[in-house]
């Protein structure tokens, strides 16, 4: 069971995709818990489940067994209303594919993320801090990837949440661009929320006070960052 | 952002496919209007055709000579005018119109005078009349063969029985009895000829032209015989059979392929809307992870049906109208004013078509709903 303190915590979570065409678990028995304001790294290599488990944890892929506790809550006991809830305001995902809407501009895509009223002018204001002031009104299909990562990150951001998940969020940039994110995810986390990062990058690992290690669907070690 | 925006954002990006659908629609829509507007048009022509073959019922004095009937065109015995009171209380027989004939001399010329009132209709019914001539008094309607034997013209007086009548019109030679007729009206008819309040003979149409009836007339017997006792029916079996035969061919084609029209369109619809989820996933499973409604997300996909439907509609109502105007005269030279559709069914078709291609999109629009998001963001 999480303490009090903990935000966002899994107990024995499994997941199995598609075990009727041979494929492994793609996730055994993991524990982890994130306490508010913790940021921690997750490594591994491709195929080691850190995607399933992320969006396990964001309360979008239900687990073969297992539980999910955010701040305190069984987020798959919860109705999918209340789930919808929690994601909409305060948990933010940023996908390593990005998947932006592809007729809205980069700031409508940011706004999307944001159900307060305003949204427009705050998604402008969270453009222009990862240096997309200029690319705001652009369509996906005219940025480059490196620009769309950054847009897909801001749209996770928008909403200001409490817990922010983030899949590969520096995988397509140059070291300028990834330089931009990082200072993001750090003010992200100066403020007080509660980070969980996905990366292969060592730079950004070095970053998170702890470091998780995933192989296998299994978490293999915890320890302090010490890439 | 609203979601009519979102929806008019996603057809701008896939004009293609929103092009397609308001084609569809409109493409559906256009041939509904179009055999709509040519089913009235036909049915009127037919009617008017109709009315050139004549009433098809007879209803005599059961006393009459028929063999004398036939060979002199008219009835030796009357009825109570009365009876054509009687009529709202059946449903077999309709346009009913009340005749008072006799063959009398006029100006030394063998006429069959003709006293006449506007028809009268089943169960009160108000309807457009067709059948029958409304003539004031001292009017007369004149056969063309008697005009020109008479020679007289539109305004002249003419001597009936001892009674001055004007001419109200001349009628063109047609080949049938009534070039030989002279038409008053039913009141100077019966003065004249000495039988007030008395007919001798109703003509009508029979009401089985959409049905099949098995002993028509039979059904008519029975069902006239009470309310007009001393009577006998008759019917002209070629010209009620050859009336209902064209009414429900033309029913039975408006009825085949309107419905035909109407499901090839629904096909297209829900193919178009479930490729449309099919090409939108991705994004839809990103509406879903963040937290989205289902309900704003089904109003978009079902907004854009409707946004499509109202197009299609508009468009083809105009096609449509266009085509019916453009050949229908073609095939109906008689009753081409009822080519116009009019706003009843642009109005029909503005609520009928969103409708349909809402429902039409249905079955895609509940598919995603009920996907999981990281389901649909993996298939992106």
């Amino acid at each position: 069971m999480a303490d009090s303190d903990s935000m966002l915590a899994a107990s024995a979570l499994s997941h199995g995709y598609l075990p009727d065409r041979g494929q492994g678990p793609a996730l055994v028995d993991v524990n982890l818990d994130l306490a508010r304001g913790e940021f921690v790294a997750l490594c591994g290599p491709s195929g080691s489940g850190k995607s399933t488990l992320l969006l396990a944890l964001g309360g979008m892929l239900t687990p073969t067994s297992g539980r999910v506790r955010f701040d305190g809550q069984d987020l798959y006991a919860l109705s999918g209303s209340e789930r919808r809830r929690i994601r909409r305001a305060r948990l933010g995902f940023a996908f390593q594919s990005m998947h932006l809407v592809p007729y809205l501009s980069a700031q409508a895509n940011v706004a999307l993320g944001d159900p307060g009223a305003g949204a427009d002018r705050r998604s402008l204001s969270r453009l222009g801090e990862l240096g997309l002031g200029e690319r705001a009104s652009h369509l996906p299909e005219q940025l480059s990837a490196g620009e769309r990562q950054r847009v897909a990150l801001a749209r996770a951001l928008a909403a200001e949440p409490e817990v922010l998940l983030a899949d590969e969020p520096t995988g397509n940039l140059d070291p300028e661009s990834a330089g931009l994110v990082c200072k993001q995810l750090t003010a992200y986390h100066d403020s007080g929320g509660t980070l969980l990062l996905v990366t292969h990058d060592a730079e950004l690992a070095r970053r998170a006070p702890r470091l998780l290690q995933l192989a296998e669907g299994r978490l293999v070690a915890a320890a302090p960052s010490k890439l | 952002m609203s979601v009519l925006r979102l929806i008019f954002q996603e057809l701008r990006h896939r004009w293609v496919g929103a092009l397609l659908g308001a084609m569809v629609v409109g493409i559906a829509v256009a041939l509904v209007v179009v055999a709509l507007a040519l089913a009235r048009a036909g049915e009127k022509e037919t009617r008017l055709i109709q009315r050139d073959v004549g009433l098809n019922v007879l209803i005599l004095s059961d006393k009459t000579d028929l063999a004398g009937y036939w060979a002199r065109g008219y009835s030796d015995h009357s009825i109570p005018a009365d009876y054509m009171d009687r009529v709202h209380d059946q449903a077999v027989a309709n346009r009913l119109v009340p005749l008072l004939k006799q063959r009398v001399e006029v100006e030394g010329v063998s006429v069959l005078l003709v006293g006449i009132e506007g028809e009268r209709f089943k169960g009160g019914q108000v309807m457009k009349p067709v059948f029958g001539k409304v003539l004031e008094s001292g009017q007369a309607v004149v056969g063309g063969t008697i005009a020109r034997l008479l020679d007289v013209a539109v305004g002249d007086s003419l001597s009936v029985l001892g009674h001055e009548a004007r001419v109200q019109s001349c009628l063109t030679e047609s080949g049938t009895v009534e070039d030989g007729t002279i038409y008053v009206s039913m009141v100077d008819a019966q003065v004249w000829l000495g039988m007030p309040g008395r007919l001798n003979e109703i003509q009508a149409l029979e009401c089985h032209c959409g049905e099949e009836v098995e002993d028509p007339l039979g059904l008519l017997r029975e069902e006239l015989a009470p309310l007009l006792p001393g009577t006998i029916v008759l019917r002209r079996q070629d010209a009620a059979d050859a009336r209902r035969d064209q009414r429900q061919l033309a029913e039975g084609t408006l009825a085949l392929f309107s419905p035909l029209f109407v499901l090839l369109a629904g096909a297209l619809i829900a193919a178009l809307g479930a490729l449309n989820v099919r090409d939108r996933r991705e994004e839809l499973g990103v509406y879903g992870a963040l937290g989205h409604s289902p309900l704003r997300v089904a109003t978009m996909l079902l907004g854009r049906s409707v946004v499509i439907g109202c197009t299609g509609a508009l468009t083809g109502c105009a096609l449509g109208e266009g085509l019916a105007q453009r050949y229908g005269p073609d095939l109906f030279t008689r009753a081409v004013t009822e080519l116009h559709t009019g706003w009843p069914l642009w109005l029909g078709a503005l609520l009928g078509a969103p409708l349909f291609a809402l429902i039409a999109s249905l079955p895609a629009t509940l598919w995603c709903l009920r996907q999981d998001p990281v389901r649909l963001l993996r298939h992106g």
